[in-house]
């Protein structure tokens, strides 16, 4: 298969259960940017033992899967992931390279882009090419809007994407495709930043990945009094109380009723946002609900834009009621 | 410990924005300290409040941007700098990280602290650029530090999703870039704030470097528009009564309760 320049390119991370679903869902989206524009695609894959995580690359569209396979790279490692990364890049010359905006995702795109002199273009929503000029759509303040930025005569374009941004991969056919080894040339390693250890999260009263209803509470709430309120809704629900980072900063809940990329994925039938302005980061926790009800006061809420039920009101005029009606619904 | 914070001028709120030469004008806007680099520079005063030297401000951003500085000598940052915007494509991250990096390498340092990123640009590389381009390691999305300046490192923990720390060690000089929420910035007293308005804040004009010139025009904000829905809906309104039997009426329909 030829792989010339001008490919697009996925980076992608695995765990322990496979290759992360953001990373199938940018290699599904990598795939149909490469047939738009006609050239090859490719995934590039860090980590140890990858074969299978590989083969997995291959159903989903790509052409070519490079692997960088070793002892060296079980940990993640930013300095080190992305000189890998850059020395193949500068070798191989792709168009672009996608990445997932994740903890790992954002620190080897950040070092990437500053090593070849590049901006990364984050928070991306959608691109657009036409005639070989390409827009991209990325969020800007506070996910209030959408920006078209132009770039000109930038390659590689080096472009992240947030969890909201991206559908669920889907797997095709394989294609016939490779897995290329990459060569982890034994660079020479200035560690210089040494891993002391990972420390697990504190297991709380509840997991609240477990429960079928959530009602989660945000900043929006504006006392922590208020906190009982989103309580007895859940209750009233025969559901879990959740909440945003926001209320875990500020230690009225624990980590383990936070929802989003620094705490859990959640899943439920019902989820139910008290005062969730709906950041990227909270959304990308949330997003695979089956229902979405959001009550705030602010319209131009960025939670409203993945709701199904939406109701634009004060949570101190429209919670006792509906604690209430829901109480009464059931007794009867 | 020489602590530099970078604290960005942040766009929080607006009641309309237009996009024209590319670049972004709100209407109405209201501006704050951006909070994340608020958190870094209660960390930077708490950490040179416990080892003793000194924290040095430095911002980019324009005339309205010197407020985060007065803020920052309020809240005890030793020394303000402001960049000159003019001739820095701001819509360019790359070029953001090479002026703060410009004025960074000027000084002198043991640490350098920011956000991870600024809540109206959305960039979140900025510090790791920075650190790249002065050839420090950093550590990204940090939520404590401690440093032990006898064997020049500090031991930070950082989050790396899932609820998972990792608790790591770096040789300083080094870059963190702090994660919001993780303390609570104190308390600004008027007085202070008048105060820290006759405190001299340096100004520095960068010339015109190949970075600058190289990426002038090469990314453009060309149109704005809302972000697009991923759901469509339905809004319940009325009176409070309204919306609770209407919900509850949903809810029931569709099995979920």
């Amino acid at each position: 298969m030829k792989h010339d320049a001008q490919d697009v390119w996925v980076f992608a991370e695995t765990g322990p259960d496979g290759v992360k679903p953001i990373s199938l869902a940018l290699t599904s989206r990598g795939r149909e940017l490469a047939d738009t524009l006609g050239v090859g695609f490719s995934v590039v894959l860090m980590g140890q033992n990858l074969t299978t995580s590989a083969n997995q690359l291959l159903t989903y569209g790509a052409d070519c899967v490079l692997v960088a396979d070793d002892a060296e790279l079980q940990y993640f490692d930013g300095d080190l992931y992305a000189q890998i990364l850059v020395n193949i890049v500068r070798e191989r010359r792709p168009s672009f390279v996608l990445f997932g905006q994740t903890y790992k995702g954002m620190d080897t795109a950040a070092i990437v882009a500053a090593k070849l002199r590049m901006p990364l273009i984050s928070n991306c929503v959608e691109l657009q090419t036409k005639d070989g000029e390409v827009v991209i759509k990325r969020l800007m303040c506070n996910s209030t809007v959408v920006v078209n930025v132009q770039p000109v005569n930038l390659s590689p374009l080096l472009l992240s994407f947030p969890e909201v941004a991206l559908r669920v991969g889907i797997a095709k056919m394989s294609q016939g495709g490779t897995i290329v080894p990459s060569e982890v040339k034994t660079l020479v390693r200035d560690v210089r930043i040494k891993l002391l250890e990972i420390v697990q999260p504190t297991n709380g009263d509840v997991d609240i990945s477990k429960s079928d209803i959530l009602v989660a509470a945000g900043a929006g709430i504006e006392k922590k009094e208020n906190l009982k309120l989103v309580e007895a809704l859940a209750e009233a629900l025969g559901g879990t109380l959740a909440c945003s980072r926001r209320l875990v900063d500020k230690g009225w809940l624990p980590t383990s009723r936070q929802v989003g990329l620094s705490g859990k994925t959640v899943k439920p039938k019902l989820y139910v946002a008290c005062g969730i302005s709906g950041a990227v980061e909270h959304i990308a926790g949330m997003i695979g609900s089956s229902m979405i009800v959001a009550i705030n006061k602010d319209p131009k809420a960025p939670i409203f834009h993945y709701a199904d039920y939406a109701i634009v009101a004060d949570l101190n005029d429209v919670l006792p009621i509906m604690i209430e009606t829901t109480k009464g619904k059931r007794i009867t | 410990m020489r602590i530099i914070i970078c604290v960005k001028q942040a766009l929080v709120a607006y009641t309309e924005l237009k996009a024209a030469e590319g670049e972004l004008h709100p209407v109405d806007p209201v501006n704050a300290v951006n909070e994340c680099d608020l958190n870094a520079l209660e960390e930077a005063l708490l950490v040179r409040n416990k080892f003793g030297g000194q924290v040095t401000a430095v911002t980019l951003g324009p005339l309205t941007s010197l407020d985060v500085l007065i803020h920052s000598l309020a809240m005890g940052v030793d020394r303000a700098i402001r960049i000159n915007p003019e001739g820095i494509p701001l819509a360019n991250p790359f070029c953001v990280a090479a002026a703060l990096a410009d004025v960074i390498k000027t000084l002198e340092y043991d640490l350098i602290f920011t956000g991870v990123q600024a809540v109206d640009d959305m960039f979140c590389q900025v510090g790791i650029q920075v650190a790249e381009q002065l050839g420090l390691p950093h550590v990204f999305a940090a939520m404590r530090v401690e440093p032990d300046p006898s064997r020049q490192l500090v031991t930070v923990a950082k989050e790396i999703g899932e609820g998972l720390l990792e608790r790591v060690e770096v040789q300083m000089p080094a870059m963190l870039t702090f994660q919001s929420g993780i303390n609570q910035p104190h308390y600004v007293s008027v007085l202070k704030k008048m105060q820290a308005r006759s405190k001299a804040i340096q100004t520095v004009t960068l010339g015109d470097t190949s970075e600058m010139t190289q990426f002038r025009g090469k990314l453009k904000i060309v149109g704005i528009s809302r972000p697009k829905r991923v759901r469509t809906a339905q809004i319940i309104g009325g009176k409070p009564e309204d919306i609770a039997l209407k919900l509850l009426e949903k809810l029931t329909e569709a099995k979920v309760i």
